[in-house]
């Protein structure tokens, strides 16, 4: 017995195989070529000026939809009948599609989310109790960094029907202070002292100004709102600096900031109720 | 300060294992290139005495503490360089200039105004064209704002200032330059400034080996609703003397800079 078949060598590698192999090659080598070239060209072009995450799904759909056009005409050039390849691709694209629909929706919103714009890779949000960075911005799903850097994957379509807050959207922000003041303070000397606080803090904008309310009068003193306005990225350190200084400031002037206290009171003609304080 | 002392800008040659030391009224700096060529630097702010003689002087080795808290220390690796320059320079973020007299320009007129704008001081190993920036700091802190709208503003330092009409014949700060604003009202309407954003990154240092200036400022205003148009002049300002460049604008001025000053044109609708 020969060690090696001729025929069965001849009978494959014939003229007509080697065109055919040579065939595969070409469409894989220039299909490879022309995907390559048509997602630099997208790239350069349409998604130029567009947001990190849009160039990133521009880029798979050109890589994959080329790749699904390149498989097609190799499976072709291999004889594989297509219909009956598409055919049975249909269903299990059926029965993919009823056993995914929760993916469906989750893409099917990606691409909502996207469109929005309401917020793109790096931004700070709010979604419900989770506060983070946008990691990414994901077919199925946002990824957010949390501060204490775990990482918080959220579904696209709980985005889409949830209130986000994108925290870093605009350039510049409004940090509030919720303050209270005993009653028995200069409320003018508190305006001024505060005012003066934002003004020595090289991290408070000048404009637009600072913001001062008096909110109400509270059970133990006197609720005012005092915000400055700050750059965004100053946050932790305008939060922090400000904090200290009224502080600071506040012990300095001597104004009191009150704990929550409760007065007895017996009645208009009662007379003040007595204490006494024992040694012991 | 005396005006005719020659301020300390320029190259300054060290030795090796010295101490140099420049005091002034807002910083002072300590500086020593060691054999090995490593360069430290030290720095601290509101500790010089009014009247500080505005040069480099050499200190003593023991008498400069390297623990001393109120001292920012940094270290420099692979500086070889014997010389050292210090150069002024202009802030790295446009300014709001806000006249502390309100100033108004009847139609058709032109004025000519002069502010001082605090410079930055830069620290470069070396001189000339092989020069290290290492080091820059602001000669006085000024304080954030904001220029236009909420979302797409820009952030500027504040700069409250009196405006002048000619040239100050007092002495002038050395951390100063004079910045020189024409301010042209082309529309029909009195010219109500009361703010105004000035690019100083697009602008040039030069000397006269006294004070030190900025090229000149033109705007035309064209009414409030219109674009009005700026232009930062690329040549020395037009004093007497011999007044040569000093350090070049942080941003060179392109063809952007009509781009970039377009939202800063239709923002000075604003003065």
């Amino acid at each position: 017995m020969d060690l090696i078949n001729m025929d069965l060598i001849s009978r494959y590698l014939n003229y007509d195989t080697l065109f055919h192999l040579i065939r595969i090659v070409l469409y894989a080598g220039a299909g490879y070529l022309l995907v390559r070239v048509l997602d630099v060209i997208i790239k350069r072009t349409i998604t130029r000026n567009a947001s990190e995450q849009a160039k990133a799904i521009f880029h798979k759909i050109v890589l994959y939809s080329g790749w699904g056009f390149i498989s097609i005409l190799i499976l072709s050039e291999l004889g594989v009948r297509l219909s009956a390849l598409l055919g049975a691709a249909g269903v299990v694209g059926i029965a993919v599609g009823i056993a995914s629909q929760k993916s469906l929706g989750n893409i099917i919103s990606g691409f909502f989310l996207m469109s929005d714009k309401t917020f793109e890779v790096g931004d700070v949000i709010s979604v419900g109790t989770v506060t983070g960075v946008v990691h990414s911005l994901d077919l199925l799903s946002v990824k957010l960094r949390t501060f204490n850097n775990t990482l918080i994957r959220i579904p696209n379509d709980s985005i889409i029907s949830t209130e986000i807050t994108n925290i870093t959207r605009f350039p510049i922000r409004r940090l509030d202070f919720q303050l209270h003041v005993a009653y028995k303070e200069s409320l003018s000397r508190v305006k001024e002292v505060l005012y003066e606080v934002a003004r020595s803090n090289p991290l408070c904008l000048d404009e637009p100004e600072p913001f001062f309310l008096y909110n109400e009068f509270g059970s133990s003193g006197i609720d005012i709102l005092f915000a400055v306005w700050f750059e965004k990225s100053d946050y932790v350190r305008v939060k922090n600096s400000v904090f200290e200084d009224i502080k600071y400031r506040f012990d300095q002037e001597g104004i009191e900031i009150p704990f929550p206290h409760v007065s007895l009171y017996t009645g208009s003609d009662s007379p003040p109720l007595s204490v006494n304080i024992r040694k012991r | 300060m005396d005006k005719k002392k020659p301020i300390f800008w320029g190259v300054q040659k060290i030795k090796f294992d010295t101490w140099y030391n420049l005091c002034t009224d807002t910083f002072e700096l300590f500086l020593k290139n060691e054999e090995r060529g490593e360069l430290l630097l030290g720095q601290r702010n509101n500790v010089g005495a009014k009247g500080s003689p505005l040069e480099w002087s050499t200190l003593p080795v023991e008498s400069v503490d390297l623990t001393d808290d109120t001292i920012t220390w940094d270290w420099y690796a692979g500086g070889k360089d014997r010389e050292i320059t210090l150069l002024p320079a202009m802030p790295d973020r446009p300014l709001v200039l806000k006249p502390r007299v309100k100033r108004h320009i009847l139609p058709g007129c032109k004025t000519k105004l002069l502010f001082f704008v605090p410079v930055w001081i830069q620290l470069y190993t070396g001189s000339g064209d092989k020069s290290n920036l290492i080091f820059q700091f602001p000669s006085q802190v000024l304080s954030s704002t904001w220029f236009g709208e909420m979302q797409n503003g820009e952030l500027c330092y504040a700069l409250e200032r009196d405006l002048l009409e000619s040239r100050p014949a007092v002495a002038m700060s050395p951390f100063s330059a004079v910045c020189t604003l024409n301010i042209e009202n082309g529309s029909q309407f009195l010219l109500d400034f009361q703010r105004m954003a000035v690019h100083v990154e697009y602008l040039s240092l030069f000397t006269d080996g006294h004070s030190l200036y900025t090229n000149e400022v033109y705007v035309k205003f064209n009414g409030v609703d219109q674009i009005s148009q700026i232009k930062y002049s690329s040549r020395a300002p037009k004093w007497s003397g011999n007044i040569t460049k000093i350090n070049t604008s942080r941003e060179r001025p392109t063809k952007n800079i009509l781009k970039k000053s377009f939202y800063f044109i239709k923002a000075l609708t604003d003065m």
